[in-house]
């Protein structure tokens, strides 16, 4: 293609207005995280004395090291279950013949369009009823629910590309089922689940809705639920300094993930996409 | 239709485990299906009859059966109905909506178009950029937002005060709702943007090279060769990124609850802010529930559009 440089200068500075205006607000916070909680509101963008100090003073308070152990257990353990569970529907509807499939598949994105808000209320009553309310199952169960229909669509996309004549041709040549399924299959397939793993946590770890609503105390809150129940280092203060901290802190395995494995988060996303 | 064009699609692929795999199959999807249903399912069951009992003070009588509350059929709805709350409340959720989706989608598109020109280190760096903006929790981007059109300390007014005649010191973006929702817009639309980019990109770089390179050499302008080849090729997956949109944003929640702290002021309200302050805020379950019932049917009709959508380009098969 011939572009003339000119051109190519203005799509330059227009991906650089784009980047600039995606970051600026995310390095904002970053930098109000390390103000001294006295000089917040001095309204500078990078902070004059760099301090830990608001890091030293979340991690002092129970109300958010708890938060952060829920957040991490039960985003782990609902990512878990859900895969696990996606990738048996999954192999199910990619692989083999059965009266309701398109009822099933249908279903299941209803429900992953379903707006969730709906669903709270009664949740919340249902829970309550079951002694679920503020548990961590009671989290780990919708997170499940809402992490599933994702995990299957994204895995039925996944599996139908997996060249299951392997499986066949590695029976041929003597291997048992089992060893066919663990050597040839399984890791043509882990790719993919690993990706829905990665999709169905951010989801969890990101949840606010059900965290703010299917919880009461420190016992499943999880930390996107609690930051809004943060107070000042002292009572006198407002708690900017400690939620620009907090939300850093959750940000990190985020950026770590789209940092890592930005590939495979790509063709999860558009799995979709790309064959439309 | 799709279901008797998948059977006979599968049996030419795997004859043997089509006829044997039904158990099975049912066996694998068993799990899943009991999860949806009791997590999606009985919620639901519930919503619906307690939109049709009567409305009960207190949250004791919740806890009881059906049997306990008398239903009352549709008086719930024409009393909601006949709030004139609802009306105002469901005007604002529309043009939110339609603001939101309109914007996502316009920005979506041109930063779609962006990454499509743009060298490959400036598309990898801008690409790392979107997936970063896309799973930033939005309570940590609301709060952001909030900050940055604080009144004290705000960038944003600090920004528009250096422009000459602009006296923006010390303003309230959220005192009056309206500029509160714009800036709640802001944050919806900041989050929703990359999705539907690299969406959107990954379907321009499905458009054949040499239709392009044809519009070209016949004389098309860019912005013809856009308009003609460009969006009718998307046109499948736009439709699907709007329905998905109109869905999300219809339902907006977390960003008009988290900037105002967890009370949004009446002008605040949006359908899904409305059900939840009259439902959990209130303890009006029938009320609450109610109001999700009608948000539901308000929603059913694009839900069912975007499936048969899915379904239409052979996605969902």
């Amino acid at each position: 293609m011939a572009t003339t440089v000119k051109q190519k200068a203005g799509w330059g500075t227009a991906n650089t207005v784009a980047v600039i205006l995606a970051l600026v607000p995310v390095l904002w916070i970053v930098s109000l995280s390390f103000k001294d909680p006295s000089t917040i509101t001095d309204a500078t963008f990078w902070p004059k004395k760099w301090t830990f100090q608001n890091y030293r003073g979340i991690f002092k308070t129970s109300e958010f090291t708890h938060a952060l152990i829920n957040s991490i257990g039960i985003a782990l353990i609902a990512t878990l279950i859900a895969v696990v569970l996606a990738s048996m529907a999954a192999y199910a509807v990619a692989r083999l013949t059965f009266p309701g499939k398109s009822v099933l598949i249908g279903m299941s994105l209803l429900i992953a369009m379903f707006p969730a808000i709906s669903l709270v209320t009664p949740l919340f009553n249902i829970e309550r009823t079951l002694g679920l309310f503020d548990t961590w199952p009671g989290l780990i169960i919708p997170y499940v629910a809402f992490g599933l229909p994702l995990g299957i669509y994204t895995l039925s996309a996944f599996f139908r590309e997996i060249p299951w004549e392997l499986e066949k041709a590695a029976k041929i040549d003597g291997a048992t089922p089992f060893q066919a399924f663990t050597r040839v299959i399984a890791p043509l397939a882990a790719p993919g689940m690993f990706t829905t793993a990665i999709l169905v946590f951010i989801f969890c770890w990101n949840d606010f809705l059900f965290a703010i609503s299917l919880t009461s105390t420190t016992n499943a809150r999880t930390v996107p639920a609690a930051i809004g129940f943060f107070t000042g280092s002292s009572q006198f203060e407002a708690p900017t300094g400690s939620i620009s901290a907090a939300a850093v802190v959750i940000t990190i395995p985020i950026i770590v993930f789209v940092l890592l494995f930005q590939r495979r988060i790509v063709a999860g996303l558009t799995s979709g996409a790309v064959k439309g | 239709m799709t279901a008797t064009g998948t059977s006979t699609g599968r049996r030419v692929v795997s004859p043997r485990i089509g006829r044997r795999g039904s158990g099975l199959a049912y066996l694998l999807i068993l799990p899943a299906v009991v999860v949806l249903v009791g997590v999606t399912g009985w919620p639901l069951y519930k919503i619906i009859m307690l939109s049709l009992q009567r409305q009960d003070s207190g949250k004791f009588a919740l806890f009881h059966s059906a049997g306990t509350t008398p239903f009352v059929g549709l008086r719930n709805f024409t009393r909601v109905l006949s709030d004139s709350a609802f009306w105002t409340v469901l005007e604002r959720t529309l043009v939110f909506t339609v603001l939101n989706v309109g914007l996502s989608l316009a920005l979506g598109m041109g930063v779609a178009l962006l990454l499509n020109r743009v060298s490959k280190w400036a598309r990898v760096i801008l690409v790392a950029v979107l997936l970063f903006v896309w799973a930033v929790p939005s309570t940590v981007s609301t709060q952001i937002f909030y900050w940055l059109f604080s009144n004290q300390y705000g960038v944003v007014n600090w920004l528009l005060d250096r422009v000459p005649g602009v006296h923006m010191r010390g303003h309230d973006w959220f005192a009056d709702p309206h500029q509160g929702l714009a800036v709640v817009t802001a944050v919806v639309v900041w989050g929703a943007v990359p999705l539907i980019a690299i969406s959107l990109h990954a379907g321009i770089t499905q458009i054949p090279r040499d239709v392009l390179e044809a519009a070209r050499v016949d004389g098309a302008s860019p912005w013809q060769a856009f308009t003609r080849v460009t969006l009718p090729f998307l046109r499948p997956l736009l439709i699907i990124l709007m329905t998905l949109s109109v869905i999300w944003d219809f339902g907006v929640f977390n960003q008009i609850w988290f900037m105002r702290n967890g009370h949004p002021e009446p002008g605040y309200q949006t359908v899904g802010i409305y059900m939840y302050s009259e439902g959990v805020g209130s303890s009006h379950y029938n009320t609450g529930a109610t109001i999700g019932v009608l948000m539901m049917v308000c929603l059913l009709g694009v839900m069912v559009f975007y499936i048969r959508q899915l379904f239409r380009i052979g996605d969902a098969e």
